[in-house]
């Protein structure tokens, strides 16, 4: 059999050049099931130059989300997650922690060795309390794996409210925050 | 012989020039040399069959044996054309693949 054209992909794309024809198309990416590649097979024709191709894992990401981010812990029911790329451009539909504070992410992919980083970040919490909205990013070494994520009880925080004409003046009332 | 060398590229309207080396039957090196820009080359040869080893950049063969044994002979290749694959998650619409391999074998059916 002849050798086949061996494509190098980097953040998505590859460039190579090749023969006019039909090909059947395999995968070598680590973390993905490499027999989902589609389509399984192309026809590169001249005039067309761009070839799209998808494939998929079969990994779950659970992310466990309690008060003290320890398994235990109270769980945030309602609290928001999204895949996203390092630079934060996100994926997917967003994903929402359920009665016991879980969010799975289903088909991401995980390997033994050379595993692919598999970024996320919290959108939102339950509304009660605080979240890292920064860009997460961890790697599958088995098929099912779970991450504890603290959303923590609000800080207390001292409020003074004093005259603008006399300083110093304390004031009794309240204040609303919206 | 006086002979004639040409080297075309199907498609194509670029000047390209060719490196080549002629031997003799016995795999002697008779001539190294190249084309000109038009892929032209000409010369005298004492005797009437020589092989030629002709040597392209990105084109396809990049390598070509043949035959010299008349007057002028042609020699084609083809354009070289790159592709551009992208590969995403299929069940994260638009998520780069960070690193990985596609390879496409070519289908004889």
């Amino acid at each position: 059999m002849a050798k086949p054209y061996v494509i190098n992909i980097v953040n998505g794309s590859g460039t190579e050049s090749i023969l006019n024809g039909t090909y059947n198309v395999s995968a070598n990416v680590s973390g993905y099931n490499n027999e989902s590649i589609s389509p399984s097979s192309v026809n590169v024709q001249a005039g067309t130059n761009n070839y799209a191709f998808q494939i998929s894992a079969t990994g779950t990401l659970t992310l466990h989300v309690t008060e003290t981010g320890e398994a235990g812990g109270t769980p945030i029911v309602g609290a928001t997650f999204v895949r996203t790329d390092a630079s934060g451009t996100t994926y997917g539909n967003p994903i929402t922690t359920d009665s016991e504070g879980n969010a799975v992410f289903n088909n991401v992919p995980f390997a033994a060795t050379n595993a692919p980083l598999i970024y996320y970040k919290q959108t939102a919490s339950d509304g009660e309390h605080e979240f890292d909205d920064n860009v997460q990013n961890t790697s599958l070494t088995t098929d099912s794996q779970t991450i504890q994520i603290t959303n923590a009880t609000p800080a207390s925080r001292t409020i003074t409210l004093t005259d603008a004409n006399y300083a110093n003046l304390p004031i009794d009332g309240e204040l609303t925050l919206n | 012989m006086k002979i004639l060398i040409k080297c075309c590229v199907k498609n194509d309207l670029a000047f390209h020039t060719f490196k080549f080396n002629i031997y003799d039957l016995n795999n002697n090196l008779i001539i190294s040399s190249k084309t000109d820009k038009y892929g032209c080359y000409t010369c005298d040869l004492p005797k009437k069959l020589y092989k030629i080893v002709i040597y392209s950049k990105n084109l396809i063969p990049n390598r070509m044996v043949g035959i010299l044994n008349k007057e002028i002979n042609t020699f084609c290749f083809i354009k070289n054309d790159s592709i551009v694959v992208t590969l995403t998650d299929s069940n994260y619409s638009g998520l780069k693949i960070g690193r990985g391999k596609i390879m496409l074998w070519q289908n004889h059916m």
